[in-house]
């Protein structure tokens, strides 16, 4: 009994090229022996054929219009919102800079419990009273810091991975 | 050919349209992570890949094919009348007709002329489950032609 389902695999390695000649030559001998064979074979040489014949589906004539439309619009989102998170990230550095800079100074002479800057240690202290203020000073400390990683060594990375020409 | 990669998993020329410019969209996005790792070409058919079955996925109700279109409309004719162009129809509504996974190893190789190891770079599938799913993929299509021949013979 002929197992069918081998030979068809072995047809398809023929039309695909997989196979070595000596295995070509046994193939083509045994299909001028076995009328079944032969008909497998050129059902399958039919459809391979059709499948090499076979022609791309073409999209609409706004296609390409479609895809630039999107990039646009994309493109454009993109860039207002990095522009208020850049803005963002500076407003939040310097109030955090400022934050630091008047705690330092407020805290400068423990001893002495004075201030070169009188003003600005009022101002400070008047602000640190109220827990909210405090909270916000260190949140801020943290951001600033979390800013600083992420723009050195992430952007970094970022850069490493750049395209490079194919 | 990606539009038509989209086509054929989607089966669905708005929606396949749509999946394809979202695919350029997120390559023209994704270019500056693109590693060189395997070549523009491939990378490209991977977002495609992978964004036709996502598309595939969300409407599925909507894109199950009209299988009264497929045979019946066809039976109509007779075999001896049938054009090449005709018979290239046939092909197209048959591959229109496997599954996902087959009919996306069929146009990966036939249409967009891919070579196995390209298309395991694609899907991730190994390049033995590849060689299987075209193996069934075409013995599939051979039975739903001869399929329409007998029918049209009849008619």
């Amino acid at each position: 009994m002929i197992d069918y389902k081998a030979w068809e695999e072995r047809i398809w390695q023929y039309f695909d090229g997989h196979l070595a000649e000596s295995e070509k030559e046994a193939l083509l001998r045994s299909l001028e022996k076995n009328d079944e064979l032969l008909a497998i074979f050129e059902s399958c040489q039919s459809l391979h054929s059709m499948l090499q014949q076979d022609k791309p589906d073409q999209p609409s004539p706004s296609f390409v219009s479609g895809v630039m439309a999107k990039i646009n619009s994309t493109s454009l989102g993109t860039s207002g919102r990095s522009d208020w998170k850049k803005a963002g990230w500076v407003f939040l550095a310097a109030a955090s800079v400022i934050l630091l800079i008047s705690i330092y100074l407020v805290v400068k002479d423990p001893e002495s419990g004075t201030s070169q800057y009188p003003v600005l240690t009022d101002f400070v202290y008047n602000l640190t009273e109220y827990s909210f203020f405090r909270n916000l000073a260190w949140l801020s400390s943290g951001l600033f810091l979390l800013m600083m990683i992420d723009q050195v060594i992430i952007g970094t990375r970022k850069r490493q991975r750049s395209i490079k020409p194919v | 050919m990606v539009y038509s990669l989209c086509f054929r998993i989607i089966k669905s020329a708005h929606l396949a349209e749509e999946a394809a410019q979202d695919t350029f969209v997120k390559a023209y996005k994704k270019l500056s992570t693109f590693e060189e790792r395997s070549s523009l070409k491939t990378w490209l058919y991977r977002i495609a890949y992978r964004t036709a079955l996502d598309y595939a996925r969300k409407k599925r109700k909507e894109i199950h094919l009209d299988d009264g279109m497929s045979v019946q409309s066809n039976a109509q004719s007779a075999l001896s009348i049938i054009e090449e162009k005709e018979l290239t129809q046939m092909v197209n509504k048959s591959v229109a007709r496997l599954g996902v996974d087959e009919c996306t190893v069929v146009t990966l190789y036939y249409l967009q002329e891919m070579s196995i190891k390209e298309i395991a770079e694609i899907t991730n599938w190994t390049q033995s489950n590849i060689k299987i799913k075209l193996f069934r993929a075409r013995n599939n299509l051979r039975s739903m032609l001869e399929g329409n021949r007998k029918k049209l013979q009849k008619s």
